[in-house]
């Protein structure tokens, strides 16, 4: 049934089909609206024996969904910049029991100073917690990604949380056509959650016990075999869903022009002006091509390896910084192309809900070709300023 | 070879089988002539392994469970009769 909602309906529905046992949140701008729209089902009674918890705080939220995880109970939910953060000792502990928690997170910058729009950071700021990342560009993928985050999560060989990472404002604020999910469809592809082990009143159980020094390696070492194993899996529903619903988003890594010398990466909603740019430069007989990342975690070298094969220059379009050092994605695709020897150029853009113009991204990428810059990390659309003592 | 449960689920340890009365440095020893049956270290053992039983009138006999018994010392502190003493175990004395 084709619809048009806003960022938060396409996900609050999509959660809804999945029918999670618990819920719990705390509202944070700008994910407020997901958990409230899922609030209002709970309140219709749509969302049978689900229970929906109203948390103190992020860290309250998260807490709760452990314990809810631990006795076998589908668990949700949504969360934004400062929110994540203040889970992230919680999540990280999630991921270490290996809990199949499914969030949404609503990318929105982190302070200081004081920001509520959207760039990754604080997704970003995750990386190295056991998490799997997917970043959306439309509303319509966040709404297929929903069944499949959960799936994937479940899998016996996984068992690790799930993240969800949507630009806030720039997708959940977002009206867009989207063709709402079927509950049989999505009941045939996702079954119910059959967790292999559960916590219950007659059979307590110490979930992350302690682990000296001669056990706690192999526990870290099983988490990365999760994960790292986690990819394959996410391929195969990625295929079923494109089989049942015949709307391909791709895989971990869509290279639109592979044959194209220059490569611009991006994540998340910049894609679609990154591709409408790029065609246009195409069309102009530049070889250029968008190379779109959905899975950041765990990271698809081999895919990025695969798309950039023909790509002498690669232009990564950063929407973190990893202070201290550059931007988080040319980080990883240096490492992951290392042997292929492309020159990386990372920029910067678009911090804490800044525009990104379309000529800025034309500029951009003409500089490249031109040879005009250094290969390197750099911030764009940066206005000249003196930093004062007030 | 080495077994991890997942996600470091494991059963918990019941306290009954998991025996702690090696963790201290002294152990307490009552001398039951003094004993006149107050039970003040046995509601103060913050352990709850003191039991004071009553053999006749005026005889008392102190127990301790040295399963759980830490050594803190506050039994020997709280009672008025100096009826028990604290003592360094054999490993401990320098």
């Amino acid at each position: 049934m084709m619809k048009v909602v806003r960022g938060f309906y396409s996900v609050a529905y999509s959660v809804k089909q999945c029918k999670p046992d618990v819920i719990c949140a705390y509202p944070i701008t700008p994910q407020t609206e997901i958990v409230e729209r899922l609030a209002d089902m709970y309140a219709n009674g749509e969302l049978g024996n689900c229970e929906y918890i109203t948390a103190e705080s992020e860290f309250g939220a998260a807490s709760i969904l452990v314990g809810a995880s631990a006795t076998g109970a589908r668990s949700f939910t949504a969360t934004s910049s400062q929110g994540l953060i203040l889970m992230s000792e919680v999540l990280l502990s999630a991921a270490g029991m290996r809990l199949p928690i499914v969030l949404v997170n609503a990318n929105r910058s982190l302070s200081a100073p004081l920001s509520i729009w959207n760039d990754q950071q604080d997704s970003i700021f995750m990386r190295d917690a056991c998490i799997m990342q997917l970043y959306i560009e439309n509303n319509q993928e966040v709404h297929d990604v929903m069944p499949i985050a959960f799936k994937v999560a479940e899998n016996r060989r996984v068992m690790l949380p799930f993240m969800v990472c949507m630009d806030g404002y720039k997708l959940t604020h977002a009206y867009e056509p989207v063709d709402l999910l079927d509950e049989q469809m999505v009941d045939k592809f996702l079954p119910p959650y059959d967790a292999p082990v559960k916590l219950s009143v007659d059979k307590p159980l110490t979930f992350g016990c302690y682990a000296p020094p001669p056990y706690y390696t192999e526990f870290r070492v099983a988490m990365q075999n999760a994960i790292m194993g986690a990819g394959d899996i996410m391929l195969k529903e990625f295929k079923k869903w494109y089989k049942i619903t015949g709307r391909d988003w791709g895989g971990h890594v869509v290279a639109e022009n592979p044959d194209a010398e220059v490569a611009v990466i991006t994540m998340g909603s910049l894609t679609g002006l990154v591709r409408d740019v790029v065609s246009e430069m195409q069309k102009e007989g530049k070889n250029v091509g968008v190379v779109k990342l959905r899975t950041f975690r765990p990271f698809p070298v081999e895919d990025i390896k695969k798309a950039l094969k023909n790509a002498n220059k690669i232009i990564v379009f950063e929407r973190a910084v990893s202070f201290g050092h550059e931007g988080p994605v040319a980080i990883e695709i240096k490492s992951a192309n290392y042997e292929s020897g492309a020159d990386v150029y990372s920029f910067a853009v678009g911090l804490g809900g800044r525009d990104i113009p379309r000529d800025l991204i034309r500029e951009i990428i003409d500089k490249v070709i031109e040879g005009k810059v250094e290969p390197g990390f750099q911030f764009e659309g940066v206005k000249p300023f003196e930093e004062v003592i007030p | 070879m080495l077994k991890i449960g997942l996600g470091g689920v494991s059963e918990p340890y019941l306290s009954l089988k998991f025996k702690t009365g090696d963790w201290g440095t002294h152990f307490p020893s009552v001398d039951n002539e003094k004993c006149k049956g107050c039970r003040d270290c046995e509601i103060s053992c913050p352990e709850a392994c003191i039991e004071v039983k009553k053999l006749n009138k005026k005889k008392f006999e102190v127990t301790f469970d040295f399963d759980f018994c830490k050594g803190c010392g506050i039994c020997a502190y709280v009672c008025r009769e100096d009826a028990i003493e604290m003592i360094v175990k054999e490993a401990y004395k320098v």
